[in-house]
């Protein structure tokens, strides 16, 4: 049926075929961005199944309000801010319902992205190095820093999505920023 | 090197004012520091590694890709299907019968896309619930780099007034072609250059 490959087409004509209902072209979105996605999702709810929901459900989202996308060039950023909406909502609802039932979900799942055993081996000591420090960074730090160097988002919109102000997450950035530096490039 | 004391926590303000994350909460310490960094190798090391871990980070969140069997599930678990639509009514003797917008669309996209054309999207306006209605009707197309755009749009235009005209019951009052791209054969990922040049070149007959 295609004449052309859907995998090389640009991200705006990609959005245009989804828009008109073409199921193919959100398979090649999703083979696009889906990794970056899970990355995201991954190191923001800190659980592999919690992870794998949340790029589920960021993807149904972005199915059905793609036509409100006008740009295509912004559809990375797009569906790596809706993930990361779909991750804060997620780890809300946690906090809720293990105040409620008192156990404590997710943290008995690996912590890294990494770890299961499918996966490769690691693609460079650099990214493992990320991945070490940033699991040693109290969570909200690390949840910054997914949000801001993750899904892209500005100081604003992190302040906007997680309810608190830029000079806050100014601070968290700054601080895991300074942790990293620390000991990334052994900075004291 | 300088035994400068200036804080890292200094610097990264500094950084994110540079790269615009955090711009113009310091002023005074900005302008202090702009005067002093570039005699100072020790500041300029930190904002070289501030950058290092930055991209980094950025690579990090890249990741590699994923295994087919995980984008094979995770498209399987969204379970997305083409939404219908409204209903377009077709005249059957004795028989209430309709086709979808949805499935119009696809058919479009199916049968008007060659070898060197490819139907995005398309827009039907006009009320096409209605038996008979007159529908005005708007295409998206790419083409492929080198074939003859004027001979193209015709063709596609041809092909569209013989779809509705044998698939439905509607009237069709004029196909507008929207050229959106250019598709160049190393086109990958963004847009191509050559395709900004004639990108959505409109093309209309009424």
């Amino acid at each position: 049926m295609q004449q052309f490959d859907l995998h090389e087409l640009s991200d705006d004509l990609i959005v245009d075929l989804i828009a008109d209902g073409d199921t193919d072209a959100f398979a090649v979105m999703t083979h696009r961005y889906g990794s970056q996605m899970r990355m995201v999702a991954l190191r923001y709810t800190g659980c592999v199944t919690d992870a794998d929901d949340v790029v589920q459900e960021a993807l149904v989202t972005a199915w059905q309000k793609i036509s409100s996308l006008h740009d295509g060039e912004a559809l990375r950023s797009w569906l790596l801010r809706i993930t990361a909406r779909k991750a804060i909502d997620l780890v809300r609802q946690r906090k809720t319902s293990y105040q409620l039932d008192d156990t404590d979900p997710g943290q008995s799942e690996a912590l890294t992205a990494r770890s299961r055993p499918d996966d490769q081996v690691l693609a460079s000591a650099s990214a493992a190095e990320v991945e070490r420090i940033l699991n040693q960074l109290p969570p909200q730090l690390a949840q910054c820093w997914t949000l801001r160097h993750g899904a892209d988002m500005t100081y604003a919109q992190i302040a906007k999505e997680l309810g608190t102000t830029t000079t806050t997450v100014r601070g968290r950035l700054a601080r895991a920023r300074q942790l990293l530096m620390e000991q990334m490039e052994g900075w004291r | 090197m300088s035994d400068c004391a200036i804080p890292l926590s200094d610097l990264i303000d500094y950084y994110d004012d540079q790269q615009g994350s955090y711009r113009g909460h310091y002023p005074a310490r900005m302008r202090r520091l702009e005067a002093h960094i570039p005699d100072c190798q020790r500041c300029q090391e930190a904002l070289r590694g501030l950058a290092r871990v930055d991209k980094l980070s950025r690579s990090y969140f890249e990741g590699d890709s994923q295994s087919d069997a995980w984008y094979d599930s995770i498209i399987a678990a969204t379970a997305v299907e083409s939404w219908p639509g409204r209903s377009v009514p077709l005249e059957v003797p004795g028989v209430s019968a309709y086709q979808t917008e949805g499935a119009l669309r696809a058919f479009i996209r199916r049968t008007v896309s060659n070898r060197d054309v490819l139907v995005t999207r398309s827009r039907f306006d006009g009320d096409i619930t209605q038996p008979h209605a007159q529908v005005r009707i708007t295409v998206n197309i790419a083409v492929r780099y080198g074939a003859t755009i004027p001979t193209l749009i015709e063709s596609v235009r041809d092909r569209v007034w013989e779809v509705i005209s044998s698939e439905t019951d509607l009237e069709l009052t004029a196909v507008d072609i929207d050229v959106r791209d250019i598709i160049t054969p190393a086109a990958t990922g963004g847009s191509g250059e050559v395709a900004q040049l004639v990108n959505r070149r409109k093309v209309s007959n009424g």
